[in-house]
């Protein structure tokens, strides 16, 4: 993926493509690093189609408000078009910044990826037995 | 130094009132060059010529004299044989005649016998000599005189016995009896038909030491001489001569080519060639060595070749000889065949020359003027000057030179319309900084003035600094009524002008809420709606809004997403104020924002501030957070709250090491003690 002075990020695939992870590897409080990781998510989301997208945060030190405002459009663009998400490995200042928010509440948080999988898996099979 | 070139290339280009005049003052230094070198490597290479013509000629005569030598010396050795025979008195006559009819070079061998050693075997001495040349070639008498002769004639070899006494006056005979060694004697012309020229040498022979006759060989010199002519004259057969000549200056042969060589071998024939060849005895010095003379000294009567140089190449003859062998040459013709090479060198350096100068002409048309035009535009453009333009000529606008010209003016047109575009974006730019500073400007004014709201229990600090023109951030307080008030610090996503339009929407929105509702959940909860109902963009705002009672110290409070408050005692203990916790405002639908109320005591403080503290980033990546503000914060009982703010700032400061990336805004409120 993309390497900039202000972020780097690297994409995973998991379990036959099905999972896209989306690790941040550097803090994204700048103001065009934010921008950069706008620009870079929008593509990800257009090729995200079918399969689960995860953004694993354990690189990041730091959230600030530009990158709030994202993870909202990004919850927001979740319900619009259907797609599921998830977001792990917040470091303990940024998930008290979206603690203070009551971000936590909306947002699909987790410890890590596999949590997130797991836990979407369980929801399929709950909807599957529904 | 680039600038200096750049004068000395305009100048150069000055220079040159027209491109002939410039291929013209080019050419002309190239071609004296030229001429020069040429002329120096010509006058080197004739001497060279000359010095390699000597050499080769000394090799030539050197060469044969020593063949010639060998020849004559295998003959010598032959006749000594005869000798020993004769002094051993054997008939000899058969090896003479089969000497002379197997050496062409032998023309004949005569055997003259001593009067006086005859004399001597008629009284009776020496009777076992026997005084024959041949069997039975003596009769039984014995005369007073004795010679026996062998020649070659045609294809046969006669022999012939004389009595008569006529050779024992002749030159050859008394020079060997008196020296008793063997003598050459002058060369000389035979007097028959065959014209011969004749060297003789001859041999003294003894029996028992008693001196008994002289043998002699006489040499056809032509025979002995032609072939090794013809081998010496490969080398400058024309105009040159070889010639064998005795230490008197005697010829003893001639072989002559051309008209300058038949000259000389005409003066070698000539009897006074003592006088006319004054330099003679150089020739027959005994030395190998190469002479020349001026034609005009040799030949004062031929003034047709007066200037003609004459070499002559020297080597004597060793095998008792007083031989030498002259090769003569014309220096003339042997610089002919140079002077035939330098022609061509002339010539093809001057077609070289004729060609180079049209490839010149042609580049100056060509490449060198427009270079030159495109430099000096180029010069009169970096000195700022841009109403320049090549003049273009149409006929070469197909090559690169003339592409390079009109490009050059494209490029200039195009620099000329880049700037102007600069300028007017800087007049642009200069007109947007114009409306940000009076939207920043706008911005400050609705920073509320502390002062006007006349408060006599609280005291405020506040400190504001956006990091652009127009921040994200704000606080606003005002008062409801004598005992109320209302305070809020506020964060809007993002920073600049969209942020600085919310700030504003949202503290319009706040101060109208107010006056229809009664707590701060409630307010921001008709915040929330309004601003979501227009938010595509998705931005929000974070709150904390209060309503403080001046006189009794309630608080009633409502965080809307904002980072918690600090409540600050009087002896400096710190504490946050997290027990109420709602969502960021703007954003999401119908959602309730609480209110809580506690009692800020006489002598606390409450401080509100944005995450720009918290979260202003060091070099390395670190923030500043919350611990190290809660430690400023302590200090607040201490000292002076407004030197506590500017402790705190200047620290920030100093840890972004004055980066910073995030709008600044702190709001103190201190509720006085009443016995102050």
């Amino acid at each position: 993926m993309q390497n900039h002075d202000y972020f780097k990020t690297i994409k995973v695939e998991r379990e036959d493509s099905r999972i896209i992870v989306y690790c941040i590897q550097k803090i994204v409080d700048l103001e065009n690093g934010v921008l950069y990781w706008e620009v870079e998510m929008e593509q990800v989301l257009e090729e995200l189609g079918n399969r689960i997208l995860i953004v694993d945060f354990s690189g990041v030190d730091i959230l600030a408000s530009a990158a709030l405002q994202f993870l909202i459009r990004l919850l927001f663009c979740s319900k619009e078009k259907g797609f599921k998400f998830g977001l792990c490995g917040f470091q303990p200042n940024v998930l008290r910044t979206l603690k203070n928010t009551c971000l936590t509440d909306l947002l699909p948080i987790a410890k890590s990826a596999d949590e997130i999988i797991s836990n979407i898996n369980k929801r399929n099979i709950n909807e599957a037995e529904k | 130094m680039r600038s200096f070139y750049s004068k000395l290339s305009i100048w150069f280009s000055s220079c040159f009132k027209t491109r002939m005049h410039m291929a013209f003052v080019l050419l002309i230094p190239i071609l004296t060059v030229n001429v020069i070198l040429l002329y120096y490597y010509t006058e080197k290479e004739k001497e060279n010529g000359l010095n390699n013509a000597r050499a080769a000629s000394t090799a030539a005569v050197i060469d044969a004299a020593s063949e010639i030598h060998n020849d004559v010396d295998k003959i010598i050795k032959e006749i000594r044989y005869v000798v020993s025979l004769l002094e051993m008195n054997v008939y000899v006559s058969q090896q003479i005649k089969e000497l002379i009819w197997t050496d062409p070079s032998i023309h004949a061998i005569t055997v003259a016998y001593e009067p006086d050693f005859l004399k001597r075997i008629k009284k009776g001495e020496f009777p076992e000599y026997t005084v024959n040349v041949s069997e039975g070639a003596y009769s039984e008498e014995i005369s007073d005189y004795f010679q026996f002769h062998a020649w070659k004639n045609n294809d046969e070899v006669p022999e012939e016995i004389s009595k008569e006494k006529d050779y024992i006056s002749a030159n050859w005979y008394v020079q060997t009896k008196k020296t008793k060694s063997e003598i050459w004697s002058d060369s000389f012309k035979t007097n028959d038909d065959n014209d011969l020229t004749i060297s003789r040498c001859s041999f003294p022979f003894f029996y028992k030491n008693v001196f008994v006759g002289v043998v002699a060989i006489d040499f056809d010199m032509n025979i002995l001489f032609s072939e090794h002519a013809v081998n010496i004259s490969r080398f400058l057969t024309v105009e040159s001569g070889t010639f064998l000549i005795s230490s008197t200056g005697d010829l003893l042969f001639g072989h002559a080519q051309g008209e300058m060589g038949n000259h000389i071998y005409s003066r070698f024939a000539n009897k006074n060639r003592q006088k006319n060849f004054p330099f003679i005895r150089s020739l027959t010095s005994g030395k190998t060595g190469t002479l020349s003379r001026k034609s005009i000294d040799l030949f004062p009567n031929d003034p047709k070749n007066g200037n003609r140089i004459i070499w002559f190449v020297y080597s004597p003859i060793e095998s008792g000889t007083d031989w030498t062998l002259v090769k003569c040459f014309t220096e003339d013709r042997v610089m002919f065949v140079l002077h035939q090479y330098l022609f061509m060198v002339w010539f093809w350096s001057g077609l070289t020359f004729l060609l180079l100068s049209f490839f010149v002409v042609v580049l100056m048309f060509n490449i060198y003027r427009p270079i030159m035009a495109v430099s000096a535009a180029a010069q009169w453009a970096a000195d700022g000057n841009l109403d320049v333009s090549v003049p273009l000529q149409y006929e070469l606008l197909n090559n690169p030179m003339g592409k390079l010209s009109a490009n050059f003016n494209v490029m200039i047109n195009m620099l000329k319309k880049t700037l102007k575009l600069k300028v007017e974006e800087e007049a642009k730019n200069q007109l947007t900084a114009a409306q940000l500073e009076t939207a920043k400007d706008l911005q400050f004014s609705l920073i509320p003035n502390i002062e006007d709201l006349n408060l006599e229990s609280v005291e405020l600090y506040t400190y504001y600094s956006p990091v652009h023109y127009v921040a994200g951030d704000f606080y606003d307080c005002w008062k409801i009524n004598d005992d109320q008030m209302y305070f809020l610090i506020a964060d809007v996503c993002g920073k600049g002008v969209p942020a600085a339009m919310l700030m504003a929407l949202a503290r319009m929105l706040i101060r109208m809420a107010s006056n229809v509702e009664s707590s701060p959940g409630q307010i921001l909860e008709m915040v929330n709606s309004t601003i979501q109902a227009i938010n595509r963009k998705k931005l929000f705002v974070t709150v904390f809004l209060a309503l403080f009672n001046l006189r009794t110290g309630e608080l009633q409070y409502c965080n809307g997403g904002h980072v918690y408050p600090l409540i600050i005692s009087s002896k400096g203990i710190v504490k946050k104020l997290d027990d109420n916790k709602n969502l960021l405002v703007g954003i999401f639908d119908n959602k309730t924002y609480n209110t809580r109320t506690i009692n800020l005591n006489e002598g606390e403080t409450i401080l509100l501030y944005t995450d720009g503290i918290t979260e202003a980033a060091s070099k390395d990546g670190q923030t500043f957070g919350e611990a190290q503000l809660i430690e400023h914060c302590r200090s607040f009982s201490e000292k002076d709250p407004e030197d506590v703010i500017a402790e705190l700032i200047d620290h920030l400061y100093l840890y972004t090491n004055n980066k910073r990336q995030d709008d600044i805004t702190i709001f103190a409120l201190r509720r006085l003690e009443n016995n102050r």
